[in-house]
């Protein structure tokens, strides 16, 4: 069963009189440990179909199912809380919360969980290894570079043991060197922990790693094909 | 919780200079309404205990049209049912009976219309502390003439404050308020003013003279007055009395008018006084002023059980022909003055909450501008809004309760010390007290309950300022506001 199914997926935005298509009718499925780019140029509406397979916006049309439970029907609380326990989430600007160390920000999506103070810093140290940055993390979002925060921020998608996790231009503020130690993370997460990935990107260095490319115009899908 | 917390006190310290002003802003508005609720209530209260505790008391008891018409020949006896019903009742601590009425005191070709008010001394000293306001000091130009040792300028300055003063406290509080270098002479000016008299015996032919009276009359000491007024019944009453004592008295008013006798001494001169037929002599008197173990102040709860004493009072002393008062029915100006000077006060102080309210709201809504990203990330990171919501209303909350617990800290002290040394407002402003017959004394209430009122409105004021992130979070639109 697909984990992630997009059916007939429509969204309209209102901007006063006039009416933007972002989304137009997408049908797709995302299986489980896919490393999947949605990729187009800007405009074209990949960051919409994102946020509609995130929960974080309401489609005008269609249904999204996630792991068999259709969002689209979720209240927004329920879909808070699904979004907690089942999506991972790595955005542009890292948007990390400021005031919390490294460490407690990798916490906080498991304090929200209910987890145990213990079961979360275990997990926490875990993913800092992991993310290779168990020595920073005492450090504050500012005292950390964008690719440190970046790393940061997959590592919070992850604490919450989600079924997937969807990154909108995670490389679009970090350098050469940045963007190839997060790509070779994140596909190591993949391999190893088989975690499903879904980038939207129009980075040329995302796209190489991708295993599938989907590729959007207009709010449309012109190409799905399997690369790798 | 404690998460939370740390998030909404960490949030406060991302812009420190932004809480720290908003926090003062909190701080000052809440020192501002502590002070000032204190130097009210304390005035209040000082009123209260110089005009009804020490002199009108809690209830009166009196002949049925005395209230309107207070004249001698609408006095009540002081009968021994009264007395024996005001002396078992276990919540009547003091009563004493007055007879009060008006004459003409003269002295050699002075006149002047005074109210004379006849005490049982011993009791009425124990009630009202008569003895407290017995002259001790006298500036007058005798007295200014010794005082050689002044600078001229504080020698013209002193001629202000001609008069009698029964503490050199006040002495040295009136000329300091004029001219702060009295400070330095006021032993010697003490020393030079001060004055003999006495308080009233119970068997005493004598009487006390009020300063402001005395002065119009210019006797002193030793000196005789002739009383002639009205008797009981249309009797004349006349009579010539030695001055035991000169009294500065706090009230203006009285100060200028009253001439206290013995009660024995003033039922002679007003005949209030009559043979029964079985031989019993009955007296009478203008009132009895009753005062509760209760304490009598401007607040409505204090009133209720002195309120309850009255009720009492009047079905025990029902059929009398008397009528059973509180302090305020006999003083309702006062109480009226107070209670419109009091809202006034609650205006301004409603005033003051209402604009820091708005400053915080201020800070609040650029809070909530600068994060609506943040916001929108949390969201949808799976923190649901009632958690968010509990954040930035806890933000609200430490920021208020960091301005309000400061501003206890500091006021707790200074409502202390100034209950203890009241500040005396000074020769213009006792002035215009004194039109209003009060001495121009400003204590401090000691800190109680309005401590934790007054902050209170405060807190309730800036947690209405939340109800804007509430709903604002309420509606927040996630995928809108991750754009902004």
């Amino acid at each position: 069963m697909a984990v992630i199914e997009v059916k007939k997926l429509h969204k309209i935005y209102k901007t006063g009189e006039v009416e933007v298509h972002a989304v137009r009718g997408i049908d797709l499925q995302i299986e489980q440990g896919e490393f999947t780019a949605i990729v187009g140029p800007s405009g074209s509406g990949k960051t919409t179909l994102l946020n509609l397979i995130g929960g974080l916006d309401e489609p005008t049309e269609g249904r999204v199912i996630i792991d068999g439970t259709d969002i689209t029907q979720l209240k927004d609380n329920q879909l808070i809380d699904f979004r907690l326990w089942n999506i991972g989430f790595v955005f542009q600007a890292y948007n990390l919360i400021p005031v919390l160390t490294a460490k407690e920000n990798i916490e906080f999506i498991m304090h929200l969980q209910g987890k145990n103070k213990e079961e979360r810093e275990r997990r926490a140290l875990e993913l800092l290894q992991e993310v290779g940055l168990a020595d920073r993390a005492n450090s504050r979002p500012s005292q950390l570079s964008g690719g440190q925060q970046q790393r940061i921020a997959v590592a919070r998608a992850l604490a919450s043991k989600p079924k997937f996790v969807l990154a909108d231009e995670p490389t679009a503020n970090l350098d050469s060197v940045a963007t190839t130690n997060l790509l070779e993370l994140m596909e190591q997460l993949n391999r190893e922990e088989n975690m499903t990935f879904v980038f939207a990107t129009h980075d040329s260095r995302v796209i190489e790693k991708a295993h599938r490319i989907i590729r959007i115009e207009d709010g449309q899908v012109v190409n799905d094909e399997k690369v790798k | 919780m404690k998460e939370l917390i740390k998030i909404a006190w960490r949030n406060l310290w991302r812009n420190k200079r932004r809480t720290i002003i908003t926090a003062s802003s909190v701080f000052f508005a809440t020192l501002i309404a502590l002070i000032m609720r204190s130097f009210q209530l304390g005035f209040y209260n000082y009123t209260i205990n110089s005009v009804i505790e020490h002199f009108v008391g809690h209830i009166q008891i009196q002949q049925t049209d005395y209230h309107n018409n207070p004249s001698i020949d609408n006095v009540l006896e002081f009968s021994p049912h009264i007395q024996q019903t005001l002396s078992n009742d276990p919540e009547i601590k003091f009563f004493i009976p007055r007879l009060e009425s008006g004459a003409l005191a003269s002295h050699a070709v002075h006149s002047k219309v005074c109210i004379i008010v006849g005490i049982d001394p011993i009791k009425e000293n124990e009630f009202s502390g008569v003895s407290r306001h017995l002259a001790h000091y006298r500036i007058d130009p005798q007295a200014i003439e010794k005082m050689s040792f002044l600078p001229p300028d504080l020698r013209v300055l002193i001629k202000k404050a001609q008069g009698y003063y029964a503490h050199k406290q006040k002495l040295q509080d009136i000329l300091t308020s004029m001219d702060k270098d009295f400070g330095k002479y006021i032993d010697q000016i003490a020393w030079i003013s001060r004055f003999r008299g006495q308080y009233l015996r119970p068997g005493d032919n004598q009487v006390l003279v009020a300063g402001g009276l005395a002065d119009f009359l210019n006797v002193s000491v030793g000196d005789s007055i002739v009383l002639l007024g009205q008797g009981y019944h249309g009797s004349t009453a006349i009579g010539k009395y030695r001055i035991a004592g000169i009294l500065a008295l706090p009230s203006p008013m009285m100060n200028r008018t009253f001439i206290y006798m013995p009660l024995r001494l003033a039922e002679d001169l007003f005949s209030t006084y009559e043979i029964k037929p079985d031989g019993d002599t009955a007296r009478y008197v203008s009132y009895i002023a009753v005062n509760t173990r209760y304490q009598a102040s401007i607040r409505p709860r204090d009133y209720v059980p002195i309120e309850h004493v009255k009720q009492r009072l009047e079905k025990k002393l029902d059929g009398d022909q008397l009528k059973v008062l509180g302090w305020k029915q006999i003083n309702k100006t006062l109480y009226q003055q107070i209670q419109s000077d009091n809202i006034s006060g609650q205006i301004i102080l409603m005033v003051i909450y209402i604009i820091i309210a708005f400053g915080v709201f201020g800070t609040v809504l650029m809070m909530m501008a600068e994060r609506r990203k943040e916001f929108g990330i949390m969201l949808a990171i799976g923190m649901s809004r009632r958690r968010l919501k509990q954040v930035v209303t806890l933000e609200i909350l430490i920021l208020t309760l960091m301005g309000i617990i400061a501003a206890i800290i500091v006021a707790y002290p200074i409502a202390t010390y100034f209950h203890y040394h009241p500040i005396y407002l000074g020769n213009e402003a006792a002035k215009a007290y004194e039109q209003f017959n009060f001495e121009a004394y400003m204590p401090t209430q000691l800190p109680d309950i309005y401590f934790i009122i007054q902050p209170f409105i405060i807190l309730v004021m800036m947690m209405l300022t939340s109800i804007y992130p509430i709903l604002y979070l309420s509606k927040l639109k996630v995928s809108r506001a991750l754009r902004a």
